[in-house]
């Protein structure tokens, strides 16, 4: 065997996440936070960084983050501040962000990788966004302030992940974690959800190497990207024997490469100065409980819950914990139904398409709500309508209000089971076919299938196929 | 009512005579643009005139009395703003050339409730670049002169306001206090000045310097002036998050001075001061004797350690808040070398005087990462023990009493060659400030200086939102003295 | 420590985006080593605990439309289809 030089090489990679809190305003003033905007219309004294204006603390924007520290197992500081970190760019009104340094809100905390595999976090901290600086548009720079103070959180993780993949699914669990808790949104397109990795290699048994930090990585498969390409980067530099150095990269997708952004100098140094606008961020115990006991259920949970009591498989139940409206229709229209496994049959299959097909935020936007899908499921299981026109009145309820049985019998799609019609249908078919007959009278059930087929056409899929089937049966006996 | 006695009038007694309609607020105002006309001139007080915004809001005051509408407590009174409190749309520059030219889009919340109290404005005053410095000069504008004597400072940052009204040019004025700015030159010029406790007045549109410091301050004749207008600006601000959660404070009936406990630190009437500083006040605490007060001989160790303290903690503050101005958004902007460092490099080099710039680099030293344990961190230490020291002085005692200033007003020139010789003229106003106590400067007698006389500034100073009674004590003073009466013969020097 | 060198204040410039001419840094090295001198006794202090701020105030959730833009652009050195200008530069904080 050859020896490879490339078997000793451990990854270690940490991630810093930046959640856009799912706040209406900005973290320290009450202009609108929504995204897309005309640019500087969503600006006030306070985010222009205008002289005099000074900053009030959004109470929601902590309570968003608090929230996300129990979901996240975090210890929340009871007393957490903020600083001012300083540095000059265009996009940073007042010279200075702040953000919260000495005294972050939450410390700890832990996140379970699809492995099973515990990710440890370091800390949450509140802060608020930089503006928008924007370089591919004519011959300067043009600056839009209207995200300067959108409230963020930033989530530092422990260096503690191996190889992209494992960074990949980090982001997922993260993600799924903060989108059910009502933290954020997380949306990497808009923005809500950006991630900054650290990267560096190491011969097993040796100390750390020095780090790079990778930036501008706006979506997870750009994080597995860059990451893949950074890894084999600093591999090829180390096993020709040079070093890696302490840089910042950004990545660029179009490339499929990461170049430098800046070298980590010694002046980089930001001056801390604790926030003399800003009391302190206190978060009494009562507080505390009333936002545990109103954290939603987590994803992870109710699969595992989904399986072992409902029946459900791991795919359905992967489907149903994509967003928490789907999960919630998913829970309501099981209860409503009585029959779970249908209920998830319908969302994660139909409806679960048509969500993401139309961008609908969840299925009762669609008119699939949960006692709709629990009259349509009720339909199928008293043999009111076929599987097949099921499926029809499932595509006729979409943005009609009327309920799905008078959709049913207005679209015609009730199910045939009047013996006299349904004999007439089969005597057809058998007349038709009579070869596909005489094989089952010789004893092939098989050739049934195209028997049924015809009924079914000719009926206009109206027909119950279980009473069909018998009275086929029936007739091909009965005539020698 | 003679329109010639206008300008005579305190506040209280302006306000009073527009809402019993016995003078007319555009009367008022007329004497008042007339006399800036004449005298402004040699006191170089007036940043910007708003001749316009004050006839209009004056003859809004008029016609609301014949329509018999309720008068504002400061009905008619023109007052002077000084030029770092935001007013919209107008020219708000600090003394700063970084603020040439710059019209807020917003105006500050005392600034607000001064013009919802009937209150005219009818200049902004000049003032040391970003309320930097104790002298006036650093206004990159003007060098406003002391009434008392034209060759002298008013003091400052609050020169132009403190001056108009030491001149009669306004009854009322506002200014900020960060580590004096408004009791340092009242004293200097004979008025009252207050700072009131941290978070007493909003500080939203007050363009910051030292954001755990900076107080708006008031400036008048008397404190009975003092406490109209703090009833009227003060109450908790929901766009200041350090605004204290308290209601208006409302004036006292008349204290009794008998037995009331003034405590004198040692401190205050160190070697450095000047001895007729030191007889004026020593004369106006033998008249608090008098008047049966208990003078309680006491110290503050630390505020040994007060002047470097406040340096650190403000210059630190201040070179964050001054990163603001980048020639990105607002201000004046210069190319420099055409990148966006450089520009914004060159922009606020431009922009900064002389005084700001050695301040930005002092408290970008004290918060630099290998430094600012060593400095910026043991000034919140000493701060923290100064104000344990005060904490436990006013279990002795209901109010502080010392000198204001260690000088009368000196020559225009005299310091400004020497920055820590102007800094160490801050060191009896800082103390309070760090501590984030109410003080007031009230006028304390006279300095005799060849052949004229300087005000001097008897200081009082008040436990953590101890205003009210402060304010009354001092009203207590000032109603048995009579220093505060004399005006200065600004025609005479002419 | 109380003395400060030219190489510090240079760096001290930079961070603070101050260009003063190499006269003025020796002029303020000079100020700044003085001031310092005199601040010696602070940096001996006992250093006791910085008093805890109280709780600071909060304001509801609630928006409340913005400025209008022409309010602060007008007065902006430069700006151009509602957006501020400023020279070119690639992303990054320095």
């Amino acid at each position: 065997m050859v020896f490879s030089p490339s078997m000793l090489w451990r990854t270690v990679i940490g991630l810093e996440v930046h959640c856009q809190l799912g706040t209406r305003s900005k973290l320290f003033c009450p202009c609108p936070a929504a995204f897309g905007a005309p640019p500087n219309t969503h600006v006030c004294p306070v985010c222009l960084g205008a002289p005099g204006a000074l900053p009030v603390l959004n109470r929601e924007a902590v309570r968003l983050a608090l929230r996300a520290a129990l979901a996240l197992g975090c210890e929340v500081d009871r007393a957490s501040r903020f600083d001012r970190k300083h540095y000059f760019y265009c996009d940073l009104p007042k010279g200075y962000q702040i953000s919260q340094y000495a005294r972050p809100l939450a410390r700890g905390g832990e996140l379970a990788l699809a492995s099973g595999k515990r990710v440890h976090l370091r800390r949450i901290h509140l802060e608020e966004d930089a503006g928008k600086a924007i370089h591919d548009r004519g011959a300067h720079t043009l600056v839009d302030l209207n995200r300067a103070g959108v409230p963020l959180i930033e989530i530092v993780g422990e260096p503690e992940l191996g190889t992209p993949e494992e960074a990949q699914d980090f982001l997922t669990r993260l993600r799924e974690t903060l989108v059910f808790a009502g933290v954020s949104e997380c949306d990497m397109e808009k923005g809500s959800l950006r991630c900054d990795v650290n990267v560096s290699l190491h011969r097993r048994g040796e100390p750390l190497g020095t780090r790079v930090e990778l930036k501008n990585l706006n979506s997870f498969r750009n994080v597995g990207a860059a990451l893949e390409r950074e890894i084999a980067r600093q591999r090829a530099l180390l096993e020709a024997g040079e070093r890696v150095q302490q840089e910042t990269r950004l990545y660029d997708a179009a490339r499929g490469e990461t170049r430098v952004m800046r070298a980590k100098e010694d002046e980089d140094d930001y001056r801390y100065l604790p926030e003399p606008d800003l009391g302190v961020v206190r978060l009494g115990e009562e507080e505390l409980a009333r936002e545990q006991a109103a954290l939603p259920e987590p994803a992870a949970a109710r699969r595992a819950r989904w399986q072992s009591e409902l029946g459900l498989s791991a795919y359905d139940a992967g489907v149903l914990t994509a967003t928490p409206a789907l999960a919630e229709a998913f829970e309501e229209t099981a209860r409503l139904s009585g029959a779970p496994k249908e209920a998830a049959n319908w969302l994660a299959n139909d409806v679960a398409a048509a969500v993401t097909q139309a961008g609908a935020g969840g299925p009762r936007e669609l008119g699939y709500g949960p006692e709709r899908l629990a009259a349509l499921i009720a339909l199928v299981g008293a043999g009111r309508v076929s599987k097949s026109g099921a499926k029809d009145l499932l595509a006729a309820m979409r943005g009609n209000e009327r309920a799905p049985e008078a959709l049913l019998t207005e679209l015609g799609l009730a199910q045939v089971s009047d013996e006299g019609e349904l004999e007439a249908w089969c005597r057809g078919a058998i007349a038709a076919a009579a070869r596909a007959a005489a094989d089952v009278r010789a004893g092939e059930e098989k050739a049934l299938g195209a028997l049924l087929g015809k009924v079914m056409a000719a009926s206009g899929r109206r027909a119950n196929p279980a009473r069909a089937r018998e009275i086929l049966l029936r007739l091909i006996r009965e005539e020698p | 009512m003679s329109t010639d006695d206008s300008t005579e009038l305190d506040a209280s007694a302006l306000a009073s005579a527009h809402a019993q309609g016995a003078l007319a607020a555009c009367a008022t105002l007329e004497d008042t643009l007339a006399s800036l006309d004449a005298l402004d001139p040699l006191l170089e007080s007036v940043a910007v005139r708003l001749d316009q915004l004050a006839r209009t809001t004056a003859e809004r005051l008029d016609g609301a009395r014949q329509h018999e509408f309720p008068a504002g407590p400061l009905c008619g009174v023109p007052v002077m703003l000084k030029s770092n409190l935001c007013l919209a749309g107008v020219e708000t520059n600090c003394g700063s050339r970084a603020l040439a030219g710059y019209r807020p889009p917003y105006t500050a919340t005392v600034v607000e409730r001064l013009l919802a109290a009937g209150a005219v404005p009818v200049a902004m005053g000049h003032m040391d670049e970003f309320a930097m410095g104790s002298s006036g000069e650093n206004s990159a504008f003007a060098r406003t002169r002391n009434p008392w004597d034209l060759a002298r400072t008013p003091g400052g940052s609050s020169s132009g306001p403190a001056a108009a009204v030491a001149a009669g040019l306004v009854p009322l004025a506002l200014g900020s206090d960060t580590g004096g700015s408004v009791r340092q030159p009242a004293a200097l010029c004979g008025i009252t000045g207050f700072k009131p406790t941290y978070g007493r007045l909003s500080r939203f549109g007050l363009v910051a310097f030292g954001s755990s410091l900076d107080q708006v301050g008031i400036l008048a004749r008397s404190v009975r002036d003092v406490e109209l207008a703090l009833e009227a600006l003060s109450g908790a601000d929901g766009r200041d998050a350090t605004s204290l959660d308290e209601p208006p404070v409302v004036r006292l009936d008349a204290v009794r001075l008998a037995g009331l406990r003034v405590g004198v630190p040692a401190e205050a009437f160190g070697p450095g001061l000047d001895p007729r500083v030191r007889a004026a006040c020593e004369a106006a605490l033998e008249r608090l004797e008098e008047l049966g007060c208990v003078r309680v001989p006491l110290s503050l160790p630390s505020t040994a350690l007060a002047i470097a303290c406040y340096y650190v903690v403000a210059t630190a503050e201040a070179a964050s808040n001054l990163a603001r101005y980048d020639g990105v958004r607002y201000g004046p902007r210069v190319a420099g070398d055409g990148t966006l460092a450089g520009m914004q490099a060159a922009t606020r080099t431009a922009g900064f005087g002389p005084e700001v710039v050695r301040r930005i680099l002092l408290g970008t030293y004290v918060l630099s990462r290998d430094y600012q344990a060593a400095w910026y961190g043991r000034a919140t230490g000493v701060r923290a023990a100064l104000a344990a020291e005060f904490r436990a002085a006013f279990e002795r005692v209901d109010v502080l009493a010392g000198p204001t200033t260690p000088t009368p007003a000196f020559r225009l020139g005299e310091k400004s060659a020497d920055p820590l010789a102007m800094y160490l003229s801050d060191a009896l106003t800082v103390p309070a400030s760090l501590a984030g106590l109410p003080a007031i400067s009230v006028p304390a007698g006279f300095a005799r200086e060849g052949q004229r006389e300087l005000p001097v500034g008897l200081q009082l100073t008040g436990p953590h939102r101890g205003d009210a009674h402060l304010l009354a004590v001092a009203r207590a003073f000032q109603e048995a003295t009579e220093h505060h009466l004399r005006r200065p013969a600004l025609a005479e020097q002419v | 420590m109380s003395s400060v060198d030219l190489e510090t204040l240079r760096t001290l410039a930079t961070l603070a985006r101050l260009t003063p001419s190499d006269a003025e840094l020796t002029r303020l090295a000079a100020d700044l080593g003085r001031i310092l001198e005199a601040f010696e006794a602070l940096a001996q202090a006992p250093g006791p605990r910085p008093d805890e701020p109280p709780a600071t105030r909060t304001r509801a959730d609630r928006p409340v439309p913005a400025l209008d833009p022409e309010a602060f652009l007008a007065a902006a050195p430069a700006h151009e289809g509602g957006f501020f200008v400023v020279p070119r530069t690639v992303g990054g904080e320095t």
